[in-house]
């Protein structure tokens, strides 16, 4: 599909952000088609601080970016958080949230109405597997239960757009996979995950865009990126690694 | 909204803080001492009020941890990116432990008036006490939120409620501009026919509800909450103006119809109905102070307890109506055979004149300035009595 025609799902423009003058994102203008990105990059790349301003929780002092024609820079910030999951890179339990309650406040937090909650939060535990745990407080859970606790207070909105901060970090090799089966099965769901692992990328998205101190390397398809018939998380590894050596 | 509020409500610093505030209402109301409050629910109600005010520290320091947790948690962290936002998350938070607090207070308040005698006058307008006191505590909450959202760590919800706490003791006993703004009377008693100032009691509570949505416009942290702000601010002022201007003293709305009344050998004694038990032994104080005075000087037919009005040429009988003694009875009847002056000029008379009465019925207790008078033949001393009793009744005219 040509340039001008394409749906546009996530567009980036001019985003800058620093910390008390130190930059950690400079000027990033991008444009992403498909509903699975993958943000990749090296430890302080700028990886967090994009997936923060994306979550509306960090601002930038420059440019804007849209999902869908939302743009909550530009008056659109309630609406644009209400189709929006957030996984943390780390959800800490909370003393005597039970895993349905946790669940419950974040369907308050994300206006989900009164009377689809319930199914809702069942249905968001029974997508991580822990329909079974709905009562249990959050400090019986493990570090993999909380990471897909984290995974379905995002997905109990069913949000249009999901940001994943390090989403499999704390997984073992079988949750990763139930975990990519899961985000596989969410078609309608545009799906930003930041990580510095290639074999993510590669299994997940379908777009990428490679960060390295705050600057975009590169964006595009991930056919594009590597060889159509190359996609192994080893070639997207070569070439990223390539890209980063290479940048100023 | 409930549901989240609820999970709130029931774990952690809310719960810990909330039944902390509970406990310490009620053992802080079973140790008020019931003795000096007068009849009626006035004095009760303003130790309720000292009551809440002086535990609503606990709330304050409550609220900070309790926003220091949820920052740990990473929950505000994820409300900020959530259409409530984190303000959405610090004022359900103020929610929880307001309700904890207003719990705690309502508590130890139903606790003193379960134990004390309510027999005297109530009214609707007491009820601003309480809505103070309320008002208070719930500011009390809201600013530990704030401080808490500012600095989300534990050491601020302990730092916040020990200075509040020491901060609450000292203002109690301000006087002056800054006491204005205070709504405990610690040392005040509520006479049976006094109700509180509603005025200052609601310019109080718009004070601490002003503030409390300045907090609330404050707590989502953001730039944009600017017209929000600038409103509640001047509500804050207006009100705190409001509180500073309006008259502060107790006013009387009680109907003086309500008393009751005896008469004896020409002399009435009115009460309020609380006071009943005081009609006999006071008429018979009466009858023994006009036999001490005689016919030396002229004395009122007319008696009625402080609040009631009584005819042109009464007196008003002062006693205290929470333990109504015959020797309590006797110093009023001697106070009330010459009307009290309104004014200071006339107060040195009409002491002498008390004097002169007391030596009269109880010589043990005279100054001897009075015994003197009345070892005076009966002339001279009539001639004494004449020109203290004109200085005592026309002197503030």
């Amino acid at each position: 599909m040509p340039d001008g025609e394409r749906h546009e799902t996530l567009r980036l423009s001019h985003l800058a952000f620093d910390y008390r003058g130190a930059p950690a994102l400079r000027d990033v203008t991008a444009s992403f088609a498909t509903r699975r990105i993958a943000v990749l990059g090296p430890n302080g790349a700028g990886k967090s601080t994009l997936m923060g301003v994306l979550s509306t929780s960090k601002r930038p002092c420059h440019g804007t970016f849209s999902h869908c024609g939302l743009a909550p820079l530009e008056g659109g910030l309630s609406a644009y958080r209400r189709q929006l999951g957030v996984v943390p890179q780390a959800l800490v339990a909370l003393p005597g949230y039970s895993c349905r309650e946790l669940l419950d406040y974040v369907c308050w937090l994300r206006r989900v109405p009164g009377v689809h909650r319930r199914e809702r939060v069942e249905a968001a535990l029974t997508a991580v597997g822990l329909h079974d745990r709905a009562g249990t407080p959050l400090r019986h859970l493990s570090g993999g239960m909380l990471r897909r606790l984290a995974v379905a207070q995002a997905l109990v909105n069913r949000p249009a757009l999901l940001l994943m901060d390090e989403p499999t970090a704390g997984l073992d090799p079988q949750q990763r996979v139930s975990f990519r089966t899961l985000l596989a099965g969410l078609h309608e769901t545009t799906i930003v995950f930041a990580t510095h692992l290639v074999e993510d990328a590669a299994a997940l998205a379908d777009e990428l865009a490679v960060l390295h101190e705050g600057r975009l390397l590169w964006s595009g398809r991930a056919e594009q990126f590597v060889h159509p018939d190359q996609i192994t998380a080893a070639a997207v590894e070569r070439r990223y690694l390539e890209l980063v050596e290479q940048a100023p | 909204m409930i549901r989240a509020w609820w999970a709130e409500f029931r774990h952690g610093a809310p719960l810990a803080a909330g039944l902390l505030t509970l406990l310490a209402g009620v053992a802080l109301g079973a140790t008020v001492g019931r003795q000096p409050m007068l009849p009626g629910c006035a004095d009760p109600l303003n130790a309720g009020l000292v009551l809440g005010v002086t535990v609503s520290p606990l709330a304050l320091g409550a609220a900070a941890v309790h926003v220091a947790r949820l920052q740990n948690g990473r929950l505000l962290a994820l409300a900020g990116t959530s259409p409530r936002g984190r303000g959405g998350t610090l004022r359900l938070a103020w929610a929880a432990i307001a309700a904890w607090q207003l719990l705690g207070y309502a508590g130890a308040q139903l606790f003193i008036l379960g134990n004390t005698s309510l027999h005297g006058y109530c009214s609707p307008a007491m009820l601003v006490l309480p809505a103070a006191g309320m008002g208070f505590s719930i500011l009390m909450s809201g600013i530990g939120v704030l401080l808490g959202a500012i600095r989300p760590h534990w050491a601020t919800g302990a730092i916040a409620g020990a200075m509040a706490l020491f901060v609450v003791l000292g203002i109690q006993r301000l006087e002056g501009p800054a006491g204005r703004l205070v709504p405990t009377f610690i040392f005040t008693y509520y006479q049976p026919f006094l109700d509180p100032n509603v005025a200052l009691n609601l310019a109080h509570l718009a004070f601490y509800l002003a503030a409390g949505a300045m907090i609330w416009a404050l707590l989502p942290m953001r730039r944009g909450a600017g017209l929000a702000v600038v409103a509640a601010a001047a509500a804050v002022l207006g009100s705190g103006v409001l509180a500073h201007v309006v008259d502060g003293d107790p006013v009387q709305h009680r109907r003086p119809e309500l008393r009751r009344c005896l008469s004896a050998d020409g002399v009435q004694l009115c009460v309020w109905p609380e006071s009943e038990a005081a009609l006999h032994p006071g008429l018979v104080a009466i009858q023994r102070s006009k036999a001490v005075v005689g016919d030396r000087l002229p004395t009122p037919s007319t008696f009625q307890q402080e609040g009631l009005t009584g005819p042109a040429g009464s007196s008003t009988l002062r006693f205290d109506a929470r333990e109504i003694t015959t020797a309590e009875l006797q110093h009023a009847a001697h106070r009330a055979m010459v009307p009290q002056p309104a004014c200071q000029a006339g107060l040195e008379a009409w002491f002498s004149l008390l004097d002169w009465i007391v030596a009269g019925s109880e010589p043990g207790y005279a100054a001897p300035e009075a015994l003197a008078i009345r070892s005076l033949p009966d002339g001279q001393q009539r001639t004494w009595l004449a020109a203290r009793y004109t200085a005592a009744t026309t002197a503030c005219r």
